[in-house]
């Protein structure tokens, strides 16, 4: 599929992460679990490639799909909400809209992703 | 009027008040000349005196310790003060003008006083600030810590619940392997009823044969006598093996029912531990949720705890000591700027009058 932003997918041992084009939206998918001691080197830079490439090419929306993704451990999420946070600090003119979108059977997805949207009230929706 | 000519005025006053008096007291004269003599007498040397006043040198002053703002001033013939002083017309009564203009606004004494006020306010203000944002900050740190804890609560939980996840797939694996067992053993049991079923029929042969022999003996008479002796006896063993064969039907039917019955309940432990399973599942889930959302939460509380931080540590920087002394030097500038200028204006009178 690829992408506009020139982003590589990332292949580990238990995670695949793909960054693919929808429409004019961009949308991050996460396929397996997250559960290695520090994700943040993978995640930070990849959501830093993600932010910037969306506010400079003025992109309005990006799915975060999360349906298949099976376990994130702590350090992972907190990696998500410091992305998350970055959209917060951006002036009214330049924030794009985040679509999280969960698997409704898996528990820790329900309980947890929902409390993202808290974040940036309005910009961050679940689906 | 200058001062030799004020006091040699002031001398022959004296002089004639005293000569007066002392007409007044030598001759006779009328009441109504008294009286005028009295009241000439008592005035003139207060008049005198007044004029001697008037007519001393004005007190030397040195302004050299206040602002030396004006130039020398050297009249000359033809020229006017303003000019002699190096300054343009307009521009001198524009200087003038602003120096007392100048002077009025800073001989308003409520200027200090609202200056004052308005520190003290700022003081409270920042005072106030000071606290919201001490107040705010330890909120924050308090949420940090219960949210920590929180996390931490959930870490053990959710460890807790991975424990018993594994104790239960033990429990399901060793009764999925009962059930395999058991299935085996019913297989096995079954594998012995056949073998039953054929050691009966075999029996029943036997007896059948044994009922042949004696037929066959009975026959042959007399010399067949022994072989009926044999064919009883075989007949015989068939019957206590048909019995025995019957006996072990029995026992392996109730062996049979034992195993479907132990089959039937490992089953149903099976199914309730998978749903005990599924539903841990759920609670280890819920329980990651909590964690994570607690994680999101501590990240937030973390940023504004720094930012808090931030604050207070400015805020114990001395910026309302600092503003304080800004005010108080301001506010001693402008007590020098209205002393000078009242010396400004003392210094344009003397000269005005030295001009005059």
């Amino acid at each position: 599929m690829g992408n506009k932003l020139g982003i590589e997918p990332i292949a580990q041992e238990k995670i695949k992460i793909s960054v693919n084009d929808v429409g004019n939206a961009i949308e991050v998918s996460f396929v397996g679990d997250i559960d290695m001691e520090d994700p943040s080197v993978i995640l930070d830079p990849l959501f830093e490639k993600v932010h910037s490439g969306v506010v400079q090419n003025q992109i309005t929306e990006v799915l975060a799909n999360f349906k298949e993704l099976n376990f994130l451990n702590s350090s992972g999420i907190k990696a998500v909400a410091k992305w998350i946070m970055k959209l917060a600090m951006l002036p009214p003119d330049k924030k794009y809209s985040i679509r999280i979108q969960h698997n409704k059977a898996i528990t820790w997805q329900v309980t947890s992703l929902p409390t993202l949207t808290f974040l940036v009230p309005g910009a961050v929706k679940i689906e | 009027m200058n001062f030799q000519r004020g006091w040699l005025f002031w001398v022959a006053v004296s002089l004639a008040v005293t000569v007066l008096a002392a007409l007044n007291a030598i001759w006779e004269v009328a009441l109504p000349l008294r009286l005028i003599l009295a009241v000439v007498s008592g005035v003139l040397p207060m008049l005198g005196f007044f004029l001697f006043l008037r007519s001393r040198p004005p007190q030397e002053k040195d302004f050299s310790q206040t602002i030396p703002l004006l130039p020398e001033y050297s009249p000359t013939e033809g020229t006017t003060l303003e000019q002699s002083m190096g300054f343009p017309e307009q521009d001198w009564e524009a200087v003038t003008s602003t120096v007392k203009e100048l002077d009025s606004v800073l001989s308003h004494d409520n200027l200090i006083e609202r200056m004052s006020r308005l520190l003290r306010q700022l003081e409270n203000f920042f005072n106030e600030q000071k606290e919201g944002t001490r107040f705010i900050y330890e909120n924050v740190i308090r949420t940090f810590e219960i949210s920590d804890n929180l996390a931490n609560t959930a870490k053990e939980a959710f460890e807790l619940s991975e424990r018993v996840q594994k104790g239960v797939k033990v429990v399901t694996d060793s009764l999925s392997q009962s059930q395999q067992l058991a299935e085996l053993l019913f297989s096995q049991s079954r594998k012995i009823s056949k073998i039953i079923t054929i050691m009966s029929d075999i029996s029943e042969k036997i007896h059948i044969l044994s009922i042949n022999a004696s037929i066959v003996s009975a026959r042959a008479g007399m010399s067949g006598k022994g072989f009926e002796v044999v064919a009883k006896e075989i007949r015989n063993l068939a019957k206590e093996t048909e019995n025995s064969l019957l006996e072990i039907e029995n026992v392996i039917a109730e062996v049979q029912n034992t195993i479907q019955n132990v089959n039937e309940k490992v089953e149903l432990a099976h199914k309730e531990t998978e749903t005990e399973k599924s539903d841990l599942l759920a609670v280890a889930g819920s329980l990651q949720g909590v964690i994570l959302a607690v994680e999101i939460i501590r990240a937030v509380s973390n940023v504004a705890k720094e930012k808090g931080e931030e604050q207070v540590e400015q805020f114990n920087k001395p910026i309302v000591q600092d503003l304080l002394e800004s005010g108080g030097s301001l506010r001693d500038m402008i007590m020098t700027l209205k002393n000078r200028v009242k010396d400004l204006e003392k210094q344009f009178a003397t000269v005005e009058e030295e001009a005059r």
